[in-house]
């Protein structure tokens, strides 16, 4: 309920407004805006500028830094940072390619631009900042933020959570071992849009093989407390086959026995599901998020066959209201190489192990990004010579990276051992 | 309370900064939670006095929120906007950066957050993808820093320079 007293402060204002208004009916046209924009704005300090900067992408305030001595201070003031990060769109705007085998790194832009998506495009500026053991090892992006790891002692791991557009980083305390001194996962659940606050979910046993271990405990670390706690719940255990996914409050992951588990971090509420194809059959190739859905993408051989057909391949969704899968796009690629030159013409079968040392005839999926409003659905694809952007509407396909000498994939014995990881710009600081 | 069907006929009268009155809809008023709280409180007797807003800006926000008064559904079932709504939003807001600023002003004055983040968002659209020179050329910003500062500032993040 207004009160009197309020309706004068309002007219108050009013007034105040009149007079900030008269002010600037007297600057020239092209200055209209430029009240909101500045700092200190007029005799009330609202927070509009906040409201229509925290709207651009962090990779557009970053480069503003240089307008004027206000906007740089505002692009480092960290209540403004806070703002930008809840509110921001965190679309994928590029792509991180990680050789596991040989520890190359490298990004790109997922539409093909030839500029640098990220300050240090293969993070080999941090390579020595941990010690030895060579170059970071990315676990996982997640809204804006890399869970790594790096390479070398198994037990004395040190895990780093990097913000790769503005190259902060935080060294993430090892998870306690005297309960369970296995660990056997690492996974971020990060989403500014609900909490500023992220977790770290670890999966430890005292069994040193997940295969053997029919239960598994999570060490959950809060950014909030700094602190790692043991979580009441287990979840099944096995091997994990795909990194994890943190999508709609909770992590996800596939076990090597086709279980989807979910795990709720806030709520420590374990869920188990199926793949799509059940007991059917099929080789996963991605399992990954975009635009509010969880994506899973399997071709669409059986068990029975011993070889597993690249060339086509199903795409499952899952929705937030709607906890089971659907299917998608049913993909047939030889229509797309047939059209595009710059990929073999002939389909291939590849054994069911996915060991090859022949990797040329191959393409792997490794991001599924949903269209938003007006946009189509796309899949990109890498082989050893290039990454191509597949629209999954039209059917047509896009080459946006060549590799060349400097960067090159070639994958030892399976294509699992190449990564991919879609990142978001953000400006938060982990 | 009023019923739906009777707040629909009843009207109110707003008065512009420059004495202009404009007969409105209580539906269509009520779309400012400034006016709303007014009304709610019983203060709307006779015009409303807003001294902030001028009669060219206020019919443009009584354009606007007539027509999402007279909506009837903003939302679709996944809770987006409503594609015309959303069609007649970018043709309305696609304005001079002089109205632009009167109606930034006016959505955050008389309270209605919709506009405000309609307007918001234009003003972002029109930052968007812009140089740093074209950005202070648009908005008339001085260049305050140093040759030697700026050059600084830009060495700190070459990859977005480049």
């Amino acid at each position: 309920m207004a009160t009197i007293a309020d309706l004068d402060g309002r007219q108050m204002k009013a007034v105040e407004k009149e007079r900030a208004n008269k002010k600037h009916s007297e600057l020239r046209e092209g200055e209209d805006i430029a009240p909101f924009l500045s700092i200190n704005h007029g005799p009330q300090k609202r927070p509009d500028r906040f409201q229509i900067l925290s709207r651009l992408p962090a990779k557009s305030v970053v480069r503003f830094k240089s307008v004027c001595k206000q906007w740089l201070a505002l692009a480092s003031d960290p209540v403004f940072l806070a703002a930008h990060t809840r509110c921001s769109p965190l679309t994928v705007s590029g792509l991180l390619i990680q050789d596991s085998f040989r520890g190359n790194l490298f990004s790109f832009s997922v539409d093909g631009g030839a500029s640098p998506v990220l300050p240090d495009p293969s993070l080999s500026s941090l390579d020595h900042r941990f010690g030895d053991g060579g170059p970071l090892h990315v676990l996982q992006s997640c809204n804006g933020l890399l869970l790594c790891t790096k390479p070398g002692q198994m037990l004395s791991k040190s895990h780093i959570l990097l913000n790769p557009t503005t190259m902060q980083y935080r060294q993430i305390p090892n998870p306690p071992t005297d309960l369970y001194s296995n660990k056997y996962q690492f996974m971020l659940a990060f989403d500014p849009s609900t909490s500023l606050q992220y977790r770290i979910a670890c999966l430890s046993s005292n069994i040193t093989l997940p295969s053997f271990d029919p239960t598994t405990h999570v060490e959950i670390y809060s950014s909030d407390t700094s602190a790692w706690e043991l979580s009441r719940e287990t979840v099944p255990g096995g091997s994990i086959s795909q990194k994890g996914v943190y999508w709609n409050g909770a992590l996800h992951w596939i076990t090597e026995n086709a279980f989807v588990v979910s795990f709720d971090v806030e709520q420590q509420v374990v869920k188990t599901t199926w793949l799509p194809s059940g007991d059917r059959g099929g080789t996963l190739l991605y399992f990954g998020e975009s635009r509010g859905h969880l994506h899973l993408i399997e071709t669409g051989d059986g068990k029975d066959s011993s070889y597993v057909d690249w060339m086509h391949f199903q795409v499952f969704e899952m929705g937030k209201d709607n906890a089971s899968w659907s299917l998608l796009h049913i993909v047939d690629l030889c229509q797309v190489w047939d059209v595009y030159g710059y990929m073999y013409p002939t389909p291939c079968f590849e054994n069911a192990l996915g060991i090859s040392s022949d990797w040329s005839f191959r393409a792997a999926p490794v991001f599924f990004a949903r269209g938003g409003r007006g946009e189509d659905d796309m899949v990109y694809l890498i082989s050893p010579e290039k990454i191509v952007c597949c629209n999954l509407a039209d059917r047509t396909c896009r080459r946006i990276f060549a590799m060349n000498s400097r960067i090159t994939l070639r994958p030892f014995w399976s294509f699992k051992t190449i990564q991919c990881f879609p990142f978001a710009h953000s400006l938060f600081s982990p | 309370m009023m019923s739906l069907a009777a707040q629909k006929e009843k009207k109110i009268v707003l008065r512009s900064s420059d004495g202009e009155e404009f007969e409105v809809e209580v539906a269509t008023a009520r779309q400012s939670k400034m006016i709303s709280n007014m009304i709610n409180d019983g203060c709307v007797e006779g015009s409303i006095p807003l001294f902030n807003v001028d009669a060219r800006t206020l019919a443009k926000v009584i354009e606007y929120c007539r027509r999402h008064a007279g909506a009837t559904r903003i939302l679709d079932e996944y809770d987006n906007p409503n594609e015309e709504i959303k069609s007649w939003d970018a043709t309305y807001i696609d304005v001079h950066q002089t109205i632009l600023y009167d109606i930034l002003q006016a959505a955050d004055y008389l309270e209605i957050k919709d506009l405000l983040d309609l307007a918001c968002e234009q003003v972002a659209n029109i930052i968007r993808g812009k140089h740093v020179e074209e950005i202070r050329n648009t908005f008339n910003i001085k260049n305050d820093f140093t040759v030697e500062e700026e050059k600084e500032i830009r060495k700190q993040h070459p990859w977005l320079f480049e």
